[in-house]
């Protein structure tokens, strides 16, 4: 049974392996059941799957004509961009919400945390609807050092926070609160000692962050981006309160027209599990290209 | 070369460092050995500014490292001036602490070429002299995730050895190693020892320190209790405690 023989000192006793015995490799039984629930559960689905296609109110030829349709190609366009738009301001916005909370200034660090408190306390739709109306509040920014008259110049809100823009402003706001506690759990993660090694070989501050903490953070960081932006993209759903063009408006302006009304959400639905669907290759390529260092 | 004078640190209330003093020439192999919590690491700390001290005066070729005096007062040095001098001070961790992202190469050539702005060819060149003299020529394109503890802690002598410091600070070296792996780490550091390297180590390893040390420091309780040749202080040690230490380790 052995192809080595083990040294055995005469010393210690009871090591040897009984020749004439039979040894057997382990055997996993599969339970019956597990068929059974299995198969119950494809029925189900399957029932429920034909009755939603042969479903006589459903017109899936309305579906198929407006799947790929004018109006819903730009709506899906405009809830991408919508989004994209959001994840950069939130990154951008979340990078120094992380290093504020982090700083040893204790007003910064608190103004910071107030900020996320604020941001993360508020639901989206009622920050979205605050920056779409925000022009009427406040119709003029004035550019100056506060409590003086002194003034650098004037922004007239309306002309630059359109509608499309305060959505994307009030999103990435909202988003930037999240990430900004997303990134400082990443870079609160790295050892204090790559930390100190960077500093022993004479590194300043900037150049640690930069070169040594981020670049491991973003690690930690990555996975959690890829559901932030899936949140973003059905958050970007909400806009049609202030703003509208995105897909889900589209989809609901044109149900309103001929009263389709679930073919057009059905519509809406498809590409939104369709943009999700390719995301997630993407976001697995973006980690795998993080974990380099685990190779 | 380097001159700590009444250094004082404390940890809150817990004070560390009692007043301890000592000098290394150039070229000198100096360890501090001596009890876990009797400051010996914390010295290592305070001379690279990894630790503010609360009062005292650690210099380096005559001047002050991160500090400068002023009116009875220590004030920090700026950022830019703390880093110009501790530059010329490797250091080498108990835990290596390598840069995970980046190769063994890159680990090596990050802070000559970022922080000294020297060419990458040359940085380049000279990381990979150093590999070869700590033996790890073929491991410059390895990720230090493939390393053994042994050779991740001669990538970090390599890396140290590569900002050519003027000495280097050695904290602990072998104390997170597998034993098979601590040998090659302390015979490199002996080459280097009898290369003339100015060298303060950290060490549990009294075979290191009786061998390779010029001179042994004992520390006990954040002072320290005797200081002479490694001779002297292992096998002939005139205070109660460090022979209590000596006995105890040997």
């Amino acid at each position: 049974m052995n192809s080595e023989t083990i040294q055995t000192h005469p010393s210690a006793p009871g090591s040897a392996n009984d020749e004439s015995a039979t040894y057997f490799p382990v055997y996993k039984e599969k339970s019956r059941w597990s068929f059974v629930v299995g198969t119950v559960a494809i029925l189900i689905l399957a029932g429920a799957f034909y009755g939603l296609v042969t479903n006589q109110n459903m017109k899936w030829s309305v579906f198929l004509e407006y799947l790929f349709s004018g109006p819903i190609m730009s709506g899906l366009i405009v809830t991408i961009e919508l989004s994209a738009f959001a994840l950069a301001v939130g990154l951008a916005l979340g990078i120094f919400v992380a290093l504020g909370r982090m700083s040893d200034n204790i007003v910064i660090s608190n103004i910071s945390a107030f900020y996320v408190w604020v941001l993360r306390g508020l639901p989206a739709i009622v920050q979205l609807l605050i920056w779409g109306n925000i022009g009427l509040f406040v119709p003029v920014i004035v550019l100056g050092v506060p409590f003086t008259d002194i003034a650098l110049g004037e922004v007239r809100v309306a002309t630059y926070l359109t509608p499309f823009v305060a959505s994307f402003v009030a999103l990435g706001l909202a988003e930037s609160a999240y990430m900004g506690e997303i990134i400082r759990g990443g870079l609160q993660s790295i050892d204090s000692g790559q930390r100190e090694a960077a500093f022993a070989l004479g590194m300043r501050r900037g150049r640690i962050l930069r070169r040594i903490i981020l670049p491991q953070a973003m690690r930690a960081i990555v996975p959690s981006l890829g559901n932030q932006f899936s949140n973003i993209i059905k958050a970007s759903a909400l806009v049609s309160v202030i703003a509208g063009g995105d897909l889900l408006t589209t989809a609901q302006n044109i149900a309103g027209q001929n009263y389709r009304v679930m073919e057009m959400l059905f519509v809406a639905s498809f590409w939104y599990l369709a943009i999700l669907a390719v995301m997630s290759p993407v976001q697995h390529l973006i980690e795998k290209r993080t974990r380099r260092m685990d190779r | 070369m380097i001159k700590i004078e009444k250094v004082r640190k404390s940890f809150g209330a817990h004070l560390v460092l009692k007043d301890v003093s000592f000098e290394v020439a150039k070229g000198e192999t100096v360890c501090i050995i001596g009890p876990s919590g009797s400051g010996k690491s914390t010295v290592l700390r305070c001379i690279n500014r990894l630790e503010v001290i609360d009062s005292g005066r650690i210099t380096l070729n005559d001047e002050l490292i991160a500090y400068r005096e002023n009116e009875g007062r220590l004030v920090e040095l700026r950022e830019r001036e703390v880093l110009n001098r501790i530059k010329d001070l490797g250091m080498v961790f108990q835990g290596f602490n390598l840069f995970p992202h980046m190769t063994v190469l890159q680990n090596l050539i990050e802070a000559p070429v970022g922080v000294k702005g020297e060419k990458r060819s040359l940085a380049t060149e000279r990381g990979r002299d150093y590999l070869r003299m700590v033996g790890l020529e073929d491991k410059a394109e390895a990720y230090p995730v493939m390393l053994s503890g042994g050779q991740k802690q001669r990538v970090a002598i390599a890396r140290a050895l590569n900002m050519e410091p003027q000495a280097i600070l050695f904290d602990e070296p072998t104390s997170a190693l597998d034993p098979e792996n601590v040998n090659e780490v302390l015979q490199v550091m002996k080459k280097l020892a009898k290369g003339g390297l100015t060298m303060i180590v950290v060490t549990h390893e009294m075979g290191f320190a009786r061998e390779a040390a010029d001179r042994v420091i004992f520390m006990d309780d954040g002072r320290i209790v005797e200081v002479g040749t490694p001779n002297e202080i292992l096998s002939w040690p005139q205070n109660a405690r460090t022979q209590a230490f000596v006995k105890s380790v040997l």
